[in-house]
């Protein structure tokens, strides 16, 4: 591809939130490390590591994830392991299959999600949250309780 | 699962916001599109995109790479590898084929790698070669 589709390509979009920060593409991709994402992602390969997310976190169907996740929202469509919390609502759908502890005030697992693991609720691990909905906020009382 | 001969390409991953900064050991078979915060190792077997908006300091190893944005690290690209005119490069590239557009930034080295791989002794062109794109800059 020249150099030129690829200019008038970028200079078209617009930089709008919609516009993907990451777009992996093909058959097959592994990636492993420390994710900080302040909205929105959506997986259908196999991630690993840790995991911030400001938004929402969707496993897809094809979607493999063993990672520690912060996150307000998350869909489990495909495969998860780890330790979830989760300020807003958890979602196991019914391909879904999840492993671990999960730490919410909202968890929905449809019929032939399966689950296997704790879910505690995050009002009663953490007291009085004022703001139950900002993942920061969460966090350093986290570490500040340590 | 999938078949690789599909004509439309399957999204695998899409992270999308305003932000997002990650650092680890990435393994994509095929393309990945950066718009955002990349660090680590970043072994592609088809082509890097880096966005305007991109910012990769990362081991690249790729097949092709286009380079619109910012990139700090070593990369080995058995492709072509283009800086457009709002690319920044800074480190080592190991390619045969590299094109820097007018006003395009490199700062490193570039190691033919055909003759890298050949065991001879590497010609290691230094950025003075490449003093125009630089000028275009200043200008």
């Amino acid at each position: 591809m020249s150099l030129d589709t690829f200019e008038t390509r970028t200079a078209g979009a617009p930089a709008s939130a919609t516009t993907p920060l990451l777009n992996v593409l093909g058959s097959s991709a592994k990636l492993e490390g420390k994710f900080e994402i302040s909205d929105s992602i959506q997986i259908e390969c196999e991630v690993g590591g840790e995991m911030r997310v400001g938004g929402k976190i969707v496993i897809g169907q094809s979607g493999t994830v063993h990672a520690d996740i912060h996150t307000v929202d998350a869909v489990i469509m495909g495969r998860y392991e780890g330790n979830l919390v989760a300020t807003g609502d958890v979602e196991i759908t019914a391909t879904g299959r999840a492993t671990g502890n999960i730490e919410t005030d909202s968890l929905v697992i449809a019929k032939g999600g399966f689950f296997n693991g704790n879910v505690t609720k995050i009002r009663e691990a953490g007291a009085s949250q004022s703001t139950p909905r900002s993942l920061y906020l969460l966090e350093e009382r986290r570490t500040a309780a340590r | 699962m999938r078949g690789q001969s599909t004509g439309a390409p399957v999204t695998l991953l899409a992270v999308t916001g305003q932000s997002a900064k990650m650092k680890g050991k990435f393994e994509i078979a095929d393309s990945v599109h950066v718009e955002c915060e990349v660090g680590g190792e970043l072994i592609v077997g088809g082509q890097l995109v880096i966005g305007e908006r991109g910012n990769v300091a990362a081991t690249v190893r790729t097949v092709d790479a286009i380079v619109h944005g910012t990139y700090e690290g070593d990369m080995v690209a058995t492709g072509t590898v283009e800086i457009s005119v709002t690319g920044r490069v800074t480190g080592n590239i190991e390619t045969d084929s590299l094109v820097i557009a007018k006003g395009g930034f490199f700062n490193g080295s570039v190691i033919k790698k055909t003759r890298a791989a050949a065991g001879a002794t590497t010609t290691t062109k230094t950025t003075e070669d490449y003093d125009d794109d630089k000028l275009a800059i200043a200008l």
